[in-house]
């Protein structure tokens, strides 16, 4: 163990292995806060030192977690006392911007938010956007395959990144940086580690694609009355924005309701009277458009009866405002701990009816228990929160069983953007079948033979099968 | 009671402004405007007011060109009743703002009026001071509470040195600070109705004002790039490096 440590000392230096306090103090699971209990945790400089760190750990069979900005919400960044960090924090840097080419590139511990102004300097935009965008790093929003808030019109991370370059269980790196928008030659090995959340290789750059900016957006939060109008309400703003969505939110009542009135939080702007609040925008050119198309759009679906009720944002700052009720989920957290956190994708048309039924399972055994919706609607993905005053094994097992049962019966995803880590992968086989899953084994087995790649994560223990 | 709020379209509070590059003037092509932050405070005042059933009218004024108008709907759908657009292509200085203003007010024998303390594009916290002093009315700047009580406006005024309570004699002049209110937003009803509601277009030659220009924009320019910080690897290099080179003056202690 010490001869590794020594070794990996050597490559690195002194001061980027930690170890200890030094690593107990940082946690890998923002809603638990527990330390970090790794034997210790490692910060090469760049993939040169990455790679020979890899091939150390390679040689000593020695596991591997990597750390990113450790936003993730399914551990998937947990260590265990046996296991070593590989942490991408001293990786920070943007590497190129091309405006010709619209791409950029960087090295994978670059922070989403210091992508977007580095594609903002250049007159471009990046397009994914999440709120954790402060802390959260490409590599991690590559090895998830994150979502966000602008899927609706941009896609997911997978779709922003046009090469890679990766460092593979061996120590050995894989430089696949096309940068091009078409190289149909071979294989194309990138799609097989986005979204493999660190169990395929190390991902430590990336080519990134940019979009031309859409300076000009326009917000409303809107009220629906039933879930028949929400539906008609989607499809009226697709067709009359004509591509120009950006963006639509979904708060059931019980989020809305919870983060506004009843805590104090925030300011309601539309009484908490309705079953339904959705967070609109339209992103475009020529701001006089913009507005003008926005404003048709919202009050044509008003006469349509569609929505109840609106506010449009009349500025940049009411706009923040608006986004922050929806996106304050520290303060969710806060409010309905503890609590037993959903991300699944179903079918937009069998929303109503699963969580309509969902609350009744579970108000059948804790007759308070607190449900609370909201979520990328428009993308087909909820977030679904359930509290009852306690959290235990127990609890876990059967609230899980409530959640994901009835997904199965309609081809639902039990995790539509946060991945599956260690919370999920024993649930695994309700969204995927057992072929589907014996081929994700057999290339995990191809890819990282001992098993030392995030041990433990994504893939469903082998007795669980 | 009439009310008039004067208000101002400016460079939206949340934009990264950026500067021409022949440094003549900020570059505002397809830039998102809004109503200047303190006008809405302004606004909102108004309306509150009217909502306790102290004003009976609200009417708020604006002076720009065609796009202006764009922020004044913004402020009837708030709550305002009716609108006067004041129309010229020309920026106008707060002097040439406050005699416009004057003359509105002379027309419109408003019982207050309130705008915001200062615009946050050209800073200047010069129009509700001057509109006092042509009119000859009292004023109350920098409020962070406003109350009317038997024909008086009872002000709390945002000092230096803390709040400073007024008693200022209607009709008067209160210019907004930020604490004052928390502005509300356009509902969507109201949005559509505020189409409807009256907006009247005078130009400066019919109220008999010509827009003088008295001072002329040389430059602008962005601030200088914050130089990077260093970091020292002991207590005597970093003593070294406040005396040599950030030229900061060290004294022993006792």
């Amino acid at each position: 163990m010490d001869a590794l440590l020594d070794a990996i000392e050597k490559v690195v230096g002194e001061k980027n292995i930690l170890r200890d306090e030094d690593v107990r103090s940082r946690s890998a699971d923002w809603i638990t806060r527990e330390p970090c209990l790794a034997l210790a945790l490692v910060r090469p400089v760049n993939v040169d030192q990455l790679s020979q760190v890899m091939a150390l750990c390679y040689e000593a069979d020695q596991p591997v977690v990597t750390h990113g900005g450790l936003t993730g919400l399914v551990r998937g960044a947990v260590a265990a006392s046996n296991e070593l960090v590989i942490s991408l924090e001293r990786m920070t840097e943007i590497e190129s911007v091309d405006p010709v080419g619209g791409t950029l590139t960087v090295q994978a511990g670059a922070p989403l938010q210091v992508v977007q102004e580095a594609a903002e300097q250049i007159g471009m935009q990046f397009a994914l956007d999440l709120g954790a965008r402060g802390s959260c790093t490409i590599g991690g929003n590559i090895a998830t395959n994150a979502g966000g808030i602008r899927v609706i019109r941009y896609g997911m991370m997978r779709d922003q990144v046009l090469g890679l370059e990766v460092v593979l269980a061996d120590g050995s790196v894989v430089s696949s940086m096309n940068n091009m928008l078409k190289n149909n030659a071979g294989y194309d090995l990138k799609h097989m580690f986005i979204g493999s959340e660190g169990t395929l290789g190390i991902v430590t750059r990336a080519v990134l694609k940019l979009q031309p900016q859409q300076s000009a957006s326009q917000t409303a939060l809107v009220a629906c009355d039933s879930f028949e109008n929400l539906i008609g309400l989607l499809q009226h703003m697709r067709q009359t924005l004509g591509g120009g969505l950006g963006a639509f939110e979904v708060m059931w009542r019980s989020y809305y309701a919870l983060l506004t009135e009843e805590s104090g939080r925030h300011n309601p702007p539309l009484d908490t009277s309705s079953p339904f609040y959705v967070l609109i925008e339209s992103l475009g050119n020529d701001q006089g458009e913009t507005a003008q198309r926005f404003e048709q759009a919202i009050t044509s679906a008003f006469e349509k009866e569609l929505l109840s009720d609106a506010v449009i944002a009349s500025s940049d700052a009411q706009r923040d405002r608006l986004w922050a009720i929806r996106e304050d989920i520290e303060g969710l957290s806060e409010l309905i701990a503890p609590r037993f956190v959903f991300d699944i994708s179903l079918s937009i048309v069998d929303m109503n009816t699963y969580v309509n039924a969902l609350e009744v399972s579970v108000r059948n055994i804790w007759p308070d228990a607190k449900v609370v919706v909201f979520g990328h609607l428009g993308d087909g993905n909820l977030h679904v929160s359930i509290s009852m005053g306690e959290v235990n094994e127990e609890i876990r097992i059967i609230i899980e069983d409530l959640v994901y049962k009835p997904l199965q019966a309609i081809g639902g995803s039990i995790s539509a953007e946060h991945g599956i880590g260690i919370k999920k992968k024993n649930h695994l086989n309700i969204s995927r079948n057992p072929g589907e899953i014996a081929l994700m084994m057999k290339l995990k087995e191809v890819m990282d033979p001992k098993d030392l790649l995030n041990r433990g994560k994504v893939l469903p223990d082998k007795t669980n099968l | 009671m009439k009310i008039i709020v004067s208000v101002k379209r400016v460079i939206d509070y949340n934009v990264k402004v950026r500067v021409k590059t022949d440094n003549s003037d900020v570059d505002l092509t397809n830039v998102k405007m809004s109503l200047n932050p303190f006008c809405e405070i302004a606004v909102e005042e108004a309306i509150r007011l009217k909502e306790v059933g102290v004003a009976s009218e609200i009417v708020v004024v604006s002076i720009g060109p065609n796009a202006v108008q764009e922020q004044l709907r913004t402020a009837m759908a708030l709550g305002a009743d009716r609108a006067i657009h004041i129309e010229t292509e020309m920026q106008p200085e707060p002097l040439n703002v406050a005699k416009l203003l004057t003359k509105i007010v002379e027309s419109e024998e408003p019982g207050l009026v309130i705008l915001g303390k200062q615009s946050i594009d050209s800073d200047n916290n010069q129009v509700g001071q001057m509109l006092a002093a042509l009119t000859g009315w009292p004023q109350g700047t920098f409020a962070s509470e406003v109350k009317i009580e038997d024909g008086k406006a009872l002000v709390t005024r945002e000092v230096d040195g803390g709040l400073r309570s007024l008693s200022l004699t209607l009709p008067a002049v209160v210019t907004t600070d930020l604490r004052l209110n928390e502005p509300r937003y356009a509902k969507l009803p109201d949005i559509m109705k505020a189409k409807r509601k009256p907006m009247e277009v005078k130009t400066p030659a019919d109220l008999s004002v010509h827009l003088k220009k008295h001072i002329s924009q040389l430059k602008v320019e962005t601030p200088p790039q914050r130089q990077v910080g260093i970091k020292v690897d002991s207590v005597d290099a970093l003593i070294d490096k406040l005396k040599n080179e950030a030229k900061i003056i060290l004294r022993k202690l006792g």
